[in-house]
């Protein structure tokens, strides 16, 4: 890509020969557009065999940083027929080499460059077009939407500008960058606020820029797939309304034409929940203001579809990193946003002496057991609101009120489970012995709120020895035939897991100025498996017991969970 | 639209040799070559009234070829059309679904290509862009018709709207492509709308129930729908569904279009046809007609309407505002609108 034209960056001469007689032999073979790729992915897939094939990136060289990127040639890229399904991802072991600038009110930069790829040349032409990305930005005048001269003569001179780079996906062999330059422009009677963003996704392996189409099995039908959900997803916002319009979203992009289509040079960044399509100057049928629009399209909308595993993990390629041994791993982030997928409700249950609120989110098709848990959960709490009662002790003009949030999020395969109240209806006689403050306000955001009852009040608590007082919120992961995964089964068999989570706690409470824990003190653990670690309760901290343990703090040799 | 719009008779455009665009001399030479052969084939007349010059392979004769971007389709223009700069270009304001026909317009009047165009035109919606023609902060606004608040505050203020319908459009009932019914009448439509149709079979199709979609309340659609279609009536309760709004708040809204086999929809024809995924829907006739380009500039399509071009009344005469207008109901004006997506007004 940043090579002479259309050569993959960093494709030596001898590659670029060894990948041509492979593409032939295939080619004679009959098996160019016919892969098959139905093998289980390896674990490790840095260190798996040679590839056999690498697809040709439109080059990045010699171009604006900011004009569009050109139609990308589809015509190299093999079909891959059964793509794996994916649950979770491969941590690239690159490190990020952080640069700041700031003048105070002026300006302010966060960008990085990176390091840790084998092959120097393509870890330079990646750190190269990041930075000329940097400078254009810098260096770009007005971004060119539409009637932005109407309220920003040219020429003037921002009085502040922002510029940040985030890697937003930095897996299977795959980095998303996303490049945000904000700037605000004072004219004589107002401000003015502009936003740009620009991204970038490179192929660790090859330095190419990985266009949307490479992304899929089949690129030849992937943007007809891509554009059909972001079909569905503009149609229930009504985008071709003016917002204006009862319950409008004033955030999302507003159409000037129909919908047509995306094009597969259509700028995006992946994040760990989805793919992201960003909206700006660039997409002229929709009108963002000054400021880029973005939706997400889950991963999930195209289970069985992306190959993103077999086109750049799981090739049979020699490890790109410096680092050699296991990679850390994530799951893949679910995305609950959009009502089309997730069961939802915001209820008042009747009560004539507490003022109830039931608010509730889970994933549509979720297995049956979860399914019955989520609905058993919910009539419990339905039921308990009900017959909550005002308590005696309110402060002057203190309103009785209850409120219940349940959310159920599918995490790789397992299924997470939050269910918190707050309240400050709690009954006499239930209070912490000697509490003085079980009431608060409903206005209170100090701390942990006062739970309703420490009565076990739901079936799925029977059992847990939670002090509701203090810990308000049960949380829980299962399994998905509604088993609930247990602390230890999360760890390979022989681990000494409370040691493991005694290091893991202790890193963060150093830094945090917290107390320190020990193995004896890591006993009735509540946690739940998240997507990039486990968030724990350790009852014996009391309010210091919180903590989120990413999987890396762990090891992930260390855990069984991705291995299900 | 109320009874109070004036509809102005369309001219045609009267400002040729306005600032004539720099031709190089081959073009020059081209551009004079024709313009003799015209006259000579008693072409004169269509010229003066901005009428195209035809050339043999159809399209209007430019005198030079633009890099205009997305728009051009490779097709050239005479140059009879007035010519502005960003500085002489009339303030021009309106609502969202005219931004590509005011982007095309200005970039045709200042000679640049739609890239180039864009920063220079603000649409500010529809309400503010009446707001805005009345306050004097712009000259000309491309706009859907106004409503009674609208009028009653340019009566507030003194002013008088001429309005101008430059585009034609129409509103159009969709339904799933497999649907067997080619057509409805208004009556049936008010009766499905009204819940008193509530089945396929009574009008003619498969044993199935009606789910019969309709847009948000105070939406520009809705409020078109209720004008055109439902006069004096009240639609039944649509269907709903709850959207996450922002900050996570579930809100229950509108059920948006679902292109199951037993939906009904209401859209205009400007934002359907060549829609992604139009293929899967059909847009059915009303009264026997179905929705063209050609049944709704003649206005036989019954729920006909268009978008507007607004001035104040007292815009003088040749002002910058009105030759924009001028060129834009010209044949070729037309021809730029029906490239853009739009139905030509005549």
């Amino acid at each position: 890509m940043f090579g002479s034209n259309r050569t993959p960056l960093g494709l030596n001469r001898t590659r670029l020969l060894l990948s041509l007689f492979i593409a032939t032999s295939l080619l004679i073979s009959g098996c160019t557009k016919l892969t098959n790729t139905q093998e289980t992915p390896p674990v490790n897939p840095a260190d798996s065999t040679p590839e056999i094939q690498t697809p040709d990136a439109a080059s990045n060289n010699n171009r604006d940083p900011l004009e569009p990127a050109p139609q990308p040639d589809l015509s190299n890229l093999i079909t891959i027929l059964n793509p794996s399904t994916f649950k979770t991802l491969y941590v690239n072991p690159i490190t990020f080499i952080p640069s700041q600038q700031e003048v105070p009110g002026v300006i302010w930069q966060s960008t990085f460059t990176i390091e840790g790829l084998k092959d120097q040349s393509i870890q330079d032409a990646i750190n190269q077009d990041l930075t000329n990305l940097y400078t254009a930005l810098e260096e770009a005048g007005l971004p060119p939407y539409r009637g932005i001269f109407q309220r920003i003569p040219p020429g003037t001179q921002p009085v502040s500008s922002n510029l940040n780079a985030t890697s937003a996906f930095n897996f299977e062999n795959l980095l998303s960058v996303a490049v945000y330059a904000d700037q605000t422009y004072t004219m004589e009677d107002r401000s003015e606020y502009t936003s740009r963003l620009e991204a970038r996704n490179y192929n660790l392996r090859t330095g190419d820029i990985v266009p949307l189409p490479e992304l899929f099995a089949n690129p030849e039908t992937a943007m007809n797939r891509i554009n059909d959900e972001v079909a569905k997803m503009l149609s229930s916002q009504h985008p071709d309304e003016e917002p204006g319009f009862e319950n409008g979203l004033y955030w999302f992009p507003r159409l000037t034409a129909p919908f047509k289509g995306l094009e597969a040079n259509q700028k995006y960044y992946l994040q760990p929940s989805g793919i992201v399509i960003i909206f700006d100057h660039q997409t002229p049928d929709f009108d963002t203001g000054f400021y880029p629009a973005q939706i997400t399209l889950p991963f999930h909308l195209f289970e069985g579809e992306l190959a993103i595993r077999e086109r750049f993990a799981d090739s049979r390629g020699t490890n790109p990193y410096l680092t050699t041994g296991t990679r850390d791993q994530q799951f893949v982030q679910s995305d609950t946003f959009f009502t089309q997928q997730i069961t939802a409700g915001d209820e008042t249950v009747e009560n004539s002496s507490v003022r109830t609120y039931l608010h509730f989110r889970y994933p549509n098709n979720m297995p049956p057991a979860i399914q019955a848990l989520a609905e058993t959960t919910l009539e419990e709490s339905r039921q308990f609101l009900k017959t909550l009662t005002s308590p005696k002790k309110l402060s002057a003009g203190e309103e009785p009120y209850a409120e219940f949030s349940l959310d159920i999020t599918d995490v790789g395969p397992f299924y997470t489970l939050r269910h918190s109240v707050y309240s400050n209806c709690v009954p006499d006689g239930v209070r912490p012995a000697g509490s003085t403050d079980g009431v608060r306000p409903a206005s209170s955001t100090d701390g942990v709120r006062p739970a309703y009852s420490g009565e076990s009040v739901f079936t799925i608590r029977e059992g847990q020895p939670l002090d509701l007082t203090t810990n308000p919120s049960f949380f829980a992961s299962y399994e998905a035939d509604g088993r609930r995964v247990t602390l230890e089964s999360c760890f390979a068999p022989g681990v000494d897991y409370k040691a493991l989570l005694a290091v893991a706690y202790n890193k963060h409470a150093t830094q945090y100025g917290y107390p320190t824990i020990r193995e004896d003190q890591i006993d009735n653990v509540s946690f739940l498996i998240g997507h990039t670690g486990l968030e724990c309760y350790f009852p014996d901290l009391g309010s210091y017991g919180y903590m989120g343990i990413e999987y890396k703090d762990l090891g992930c040799e260390n855990l069984t969970i991705f291995d299900r | 639209m109320p009874e109070e719009i004036v509809k102005k008779e369309t001219k045609k455009c009267n400002c040729p040799g306005k600032e004539s665009k720099p031709l190089s001399r081959v073009v020059t030479i081209l551009v004079m070559f024709l313009v003799l052969l015209m006259v000579g084939a008693g072409c004169s007349r269509e010229m003066e009234n901005g009428g195209p010059e035809v050339n043999s392979g159809g399209q209007t004769q430019s005198g030079e070829e633009k890099d205009s971007g997305d728009n051009s389709g490779g097709q050239t223009y005479s140059d009879d059309a007035p010519s502005f700069t960003p500085e002489t270009y009339p303030r021009v304001d309106g609502s969202t679904v005219t931004i590509p026909l005011s982007e095309a317009l200005a970039a045709r009047m200042m000679d640049m290509s739609m890239e180039e165009v864009r920063p220079y035109i603000l649409h500010n919606k529809t309400h503010q862009a009446y707001v805005n023609l009345i306050e004097k902060k712009t000259d000309l606004i491309f706009v859907t018709a106004p409503s009674e608040e609208e009028l009653a505050l340019a009566k507030g203020a003194g002013v008088e709207f001429e309005i101008i319908p430059v585009v034609s459009e129409a509103f159009v009932f969709l339904v799933n492509a497999d649907n067997p019914i080619a057509g409805l009448t208004p009556a049936e439509l008010q009766n499905i709308y009204t819940g008193k149709m509530t089945n396929w079979s009574e009008v003619g199709g498969k044993d199935l129930d009606i789910i019969p979609y309709q847009r948000p309340v105070n939406s520009g659609s809705q409020t078109g729908f209720l004008d055109m279609v439902m006069p004096g009536l009240t639609p039944m309760d649509p269907p709903m569904e709850q959207v996450v709004a922002e900050m996570g708040m579930l809100i229950d809204a509108v059920a948006s279009f679902e292109n199951g086999e037993g939906a009904i929809g209401y859209s205009y024809y400007y934002f359907v046809m060549d829609m992604w995924g139009a293929e899967n829907i059909k847009l059915i006739e009303v009264d026997g007609t179905a929705p063209t380009p050609e049944s709704i500039t003649s206005g036989t399509y019954p729920f006909t309407t268009a978008y507007y071009a607004i001035m104040r009344r007292d815009e003088p005469e040749e002002s910058p505002a009105r030759q924009v207008v001028s060129w834009l109901l010209s044949d070729e004006g037309q021809t730029l609108a029906e490239e853009t997506g739009y139905v030509r007004v005549k």
